[in-house]
């Protein structure tokens, strides 16, 4: 029998039906990590001795749709790795019949005096609501801070990785963040001191347009114009100030220039984010990781949904568009040589 | 009723219902032992000594009891029956989640 979940891998997806229909004993109630959403869950898998736990994001199906929405979740991760960010290490499965997204518990030892703390956790500590503004949570973000006696230069660092993160979702157009669905590590660490962190990233579903259907993907890579006016409106709502939304603007351009106007740091982050990005490796990697092909409209409407927001982002940060894209699939192919 | 909020298995909070109030109390002794174990009191900042609600870290552990229901297979399938619902999901996993040390349980 095998215990290994890769083991029950087939045309790219890990079969967790199949897994659990053999390993009875390792399946557990499902636990929900998020209050909000009642899909997800954490699960164990393993022998006894090397027993871990999964979280397993279902879909409602197995359709087109959801298939691009786990792709999207793998190629996001992809992606941010390549800028430094950390995510759940997020793979594709199938459950309950259903393609599905799974990934190990990003806390590496669950015996720590570690913990994660979702946002929305946070923000209801400190009575803001489920709309809450990016200024909400920075505010609660300091009362925690303070009330934990964690030292200014961890929180800022929290306030700087969340705006990062922001940063990479425009790049991303991940329409699926909002403040509430944020994690955070918290508790004591390995020195005893307290700590807050930004956790690796959870929820990614939607990014790189992945929120079309399939029809609507197909109509659009014969349409650029229309494709141009329906990526525009991809953006994550953070709540930013009303006095820094300028009508001129897409919301999504607001939110860049909220976050680098003042922050010199978070421009050069900017910058790095459109020298690293690479589309085309992240493909590669996700098929290699899941030893299976990304199907093709899909492949070319992720490249052509990058591309467009990378060139507007380009002309936001004055970058020179074609400049970055020689230097980028230069180095790109010097590395696959 | 009564409802214990345990971190790692240790004591932090009893909430008691009387009539239709919930009066919380902290176990101040257990306080350090669970500072220990990365129990941030952060928590515990604005629990009412009286309130005709339940504490927020506990209202939103069960806040999604409805969307819940399905999954959990509970005895009692009338979904009117809220409270009912909430003392089953609380009793049969006592909140627990694999990303943090909090437990609830309940004590009729």
């Amino acid at each position: 029998m095998k215990e290994n979940i890769e083991d029950y891998r087939k045309a790219g997806f890990i079969n967790l039906d199949e897994y659990f229909l053999n390993n009875p004993g390792s399946f557990t109630y499902p636990y929900y990590i998020d209050g909000y959403d009642e899909k997800n869950f954490w699960t164990q898998v393993g022998k006894e001795d090397k027993e871990k736990f999964i979280y397993v994001k279902p879909r409602e199906g197995k359709e087109a749709e959801d298939i691009y929405n786990v792709y999207a979740e793998l190629l996001y991760q992809e992606m941010m790795k390549q800028v430094g960010i950390k995510t759940a290490n997020f793979d594709a499965s199938y459950y309950d019949g259903n393609v599905a997204t799974l990934s190990e518990n990003v806390l590496d030892d669950y015996d720590k005096n570690e913990f994660i703390i979702n946002s929305s956790e946070l923000l209801c500590s400190n009575r803001y609501s489920s709309d809450s503004s990016i200024e909400d949570l920075f505010n609660t973000i300091h009362d925690y801070c303070e009330y934990e006696h964690i030292d200014k230069k961890q929180e800022e660092k929290c306030y700087k990785d969340i705006q990062k993160v922001c940063i990479a979702d425009i790049f991303l157009l991940s329409t699926d963040r909002d403040i509430n669905d944020l994690d955070f590590i918290a508790g004591k660490d390995n020195k005893e001191n307290n700590v807050l962190e930004l956790a690796p990233l959870c929820h990614n579903t939607y990014a790189l347009g992945s929120n079309f259907s399939k029809d609507e993907i197909i109509d659009m890579l014969d349409n650029c114009d229309d494709m141009e006016q329906r990526l525009d409106l991809c953006y994550t709502d953070l709540g930013i100030p009303d006095d820094k939304i300028n009508d001129n603007y897409l919301y999504w351009e607001d939110s860049l220039y909220y976050f680098i106007d003042k922050d010199e740091e978070l421009e050069e982050f900017a910058k790095y984010c459109a020298e690293r990005m690479n589309i085309d490796e992240a493909i590669l990697k996700v098929e290699k990781k899941t030893k299976s092909k990304i199907p093709q409209e899909y492949k070319e409407f992720v490249r052509a949904s990058f591309d467009q927001r990378f060139r507007a982002l380009c002309d936001c940060l004055d970058l020179d568009y074609y400049k970055l894209m020689d230097e980028k699939y230069y180095e790109y192919e010097m590395e696959e040589k | 009723m009564v409802i214990d909020v345990l971190w790692n298995n240790i004591n932090i909070l009893k909430i008691q219902k009387r009539n239709n109030l919930y009066i919380s109390s902290i176990y101040k002794e257990n306080i350090n032992k669970v500072r220990e174990n990365g129990f941030p009191l952060y928590f515990l900042k604005d629990v009412s000594v009286v309130s005709d609600e339940l504490p927020d870290i506990i209202k939103h552990r069960i806040s999604n009891i409805n969307n819940m229901k399905g999954r959990l297979k509970f005895k009692n399938d009338n979904i009117d029956n809220l409270e009912e619902q909430i003392y089953e999901y609380i009793n049969k996993t006592e909140c627990r989640r694999p990303t943090d040390k909090f437990s609830i349980k309940i004590q009729i």
